[in-house]
């Protein structure tokens, strides 16, 4: 059986490693680093309560109570759940909570941090439902009335893949979805509901919204064991379905605030080059690779796994500082990012768009530093700094330079 | 017993497994020691809590399977894509020979599929319980476990037959 083959060679596999030696001094420093960040960001979460606390002491009239209504204790019955990065929001249906137990082993749960909701039956428990916003396989997205026009399927994306019994179904509102169903012979099963919940985003008067976020659907999933009968809480899942409220970057086509930009937690340091494998980082007019041996390069992702839980940044720049003036380095300032074909790249390929820049023979001071900046700000705001020192010299008779490219189709 | 005794005892019993499920998942001993003592760290700031947990080692298992997950994604496009600045070897474990073709193919697996076999077949999960530790619909698992072994019957068949695999993307 290939199976037992599988789990055999694993477990060997698994033994052979290098010594653990070292492993405790390892977890030590990790715990002191986590510790000092944690310190600091008390620290900043006091000074901002402070202000805070001051602000309100003098926002708030001297006879008027400075304390708010309470609202209903968090998770109870009715509560609303909102998820506005997601675009949806629901309300905690009556005899449901969040759980204390998955998988059988009993864990303090914290909440997906991908903002899915996930909810517990109370009485049985061996009843889940998750609640959250992903896109559909396009071929399923005609079902739901909005047949994908893109410019060909896009690929690298984790789609949502119906399976099981399909049937479909609308709401009240003309909301069409699809609905399957899979029975285990032991008892267990799964529904699954695909309801149409297209994300709406603003890029700017000439930039059309990728048309992939056409796809986007809100997915209630229930899912039970055998020790549970599903009747009850399928009804709770329909409810859910019919009820659930479109909010956020699903009614409103301005950012969420605090949605994060795509790309924005990727920006990334790569050190100087000595080999370079993948598809062309091309330099956008004249078509030549943007990277060479000696190069540092920085690189940033443009698009998001799913585009549903962020915003599309349109431009970002790299600037070399000398000190506290812009180096001089040919192309410095260079903005990687601004035209709809980008965008349209990052809608056919979310996960293959790069943009990079290459910054190649530096012959001045070693403390001369690349930053990525939003060149749309005024001043030039910098964003983060690329960590990777600057190129080696390789020919001081040349200037330096700084190239921006993209990955193309 | 302290706190602080207790917990040494369970890194003590722990390090080692989650180090290796970290192996297995990532492919790469650096990275399975970050991984584990990571898993280990975030477990350390919620140990009074978690001490009292009838399985603590399968919390700091999920820490590590979580943590890897949103690692994964990162590093798909890394494999992508990458610009490599240094190079790392692969490790070789001392196995025999069918062993070592098989253990190449995991290794080849997309990073879904592999996880979701390490989990079924070296952890002992089931289905159900891979789908809620990897927060995937439980129909993506048993579909991501169909496709991993049959590419590894694929790979076992054409290296037992001497026939070259197709070009991989």
């Amino acid at each position: 059986m290939l199976e037992e083959r599988i789990k055999e060679t694993l477990e060997r596999v698994a033994e052979t490693g290098p010594s653990e030696a070292g492993g405790y001094d390892g977890f030590l420093r990790r715990r002191r680093r986590a510790a000092r960040n944690l310190s600091a960001a008390a620290g900043v979460v006091l000074a901002v309560v402070l202000g805070l606390a001051v602000a309100v002491h003098q926002l708030v009239p001297a006879d008027r109570p400075a304390t708010q209504p309470t609202p209903p204790a968090a998770g109870g019955p009715g509560t609303e759940l909102s998820r506005p990065h997601q675009g949806f929001e629901v309300d905690m249906p009556d005899g449901w909570s969040f759980p204390k137990l998955v998988g059988g082993v009993r864990l303090p749960v914290e909440q997906a941090d991908d903002g899915r909701i996930l909810l517990e039956q109370v009485s049985p428990r061996a009843v889940e439902m998750t609640i959250s916003t992903g896109l559909i396989d396009p071929r399923y997205n005609a079902v739901l009335g909005r047949p994908y026009r893109g410019p060909g399927p896009p690929t690298g994306i984790d789609y949502l893949e119906p399976e099981g019994t399909v049937s479909s179904g609308g709401r009240a509102d003309g909301r069409p979805f699809l609905r399957t169903v899979q029975r285990d012979r032991d008892g267990a099963g799964v529904v699954d509901y695909y309801l149409s919940w297209p994300y709406r985003c603003a890029l700017g008067p000439d930039l059309r919204c990728p048309a992939v976020l056409g796809l986007r659907v809100l997915h209630v999933q229930l899912l039970w064991t055998k020790l549970a009968r599903p009747a009850k809480a399928m009804a709770v899942a329909e409810r859910v379905v019919q009820t659930a409220r479109p909010i956020g970057n699903a009614v409103d086509p301005a950012p969420v605030p605090g949605q994060p930009t795509c790309g924005a937690e990727d920006l990334d340091r790569l050190g100087v080059v000595e080999t370079y494998r993948g598809p062309a980082l091309r330099e956008p007019k004249t078509g030549a690779y943007a990277v060479a041996p000696g190069s540092v390069v920085a690189k940033l992702r443009l698009g998001d796994y799913n585009l549903v839980h962020c915003r599309l940044r349109d431009r970002i720049a790299v600037v070399v500082m000398d000190g506290d003036k812009p180096a001089a380095v040919r192309g410095n300032g260079l903005a990687a990012l601004a035209s709809d074909a980008l965008l349209g790249l990052v809608a056919s390929n979310p996960l293959g768009s790069w943009a990079g820049w290459s910054w190649t023979n530096w012959c001045g001071s070693r403390s001369a530093t690349a930053w990525y900046v939003d060149p749309d700000a005024r001043p030039a705001k910098r964003l983060a700094r690329i960590a990777s020192g600057p190129p080696p010299c390789l020919d001081p008779s040349h200037p330096s330079v700084l190239q921006g490219g993209y990955t193309l189709p | 017993m302290t706190d602080d005794l207790q917990f040494r005892e369970f890194f003590a019993g722990e390090y080692g497994r989650l180090r290796r499920l970290g192996f297995l998942l990532s492919g790469d001993w650096t990275q399975a020691e970050e991984l584990a003592q990571e898993a280990l760290v975030r477990v350390w700031w919620v140990w009074p809590r978690v001490r009292r947990l009838r399985q603590p080692g399968a919390y700091a298992r999920r820490v590590l399977v979580n943590r890897h997950r949103s690692l994964l994604r990162r590093a798909v496009v890394e494999a992508r894509h990458a610009v490599r600045t240094h190079t790392r070897e692969a490790y070789q474990p001392d196995l025999g020979e069918d062993a070592m073709v098989l253990w190449a193919a995991i290794r080849d697996l997309p990073p879904r599929q592999r996880a979701v076999l390490v989990l079924r077949f070296y952890e002992g999960l089931t289905e159900a319980e891979v789908a809620r530790l990897l927060r995937l619909p439980l129909g993506t698992v048993k579909s991501l476990a169909h496709r991993g072994l049959a590419r590894l019957r694929t790979t076992l068949e054409a290296a037992a037959t001497g026939t070259p695999r197709g070009g991989r993307s």
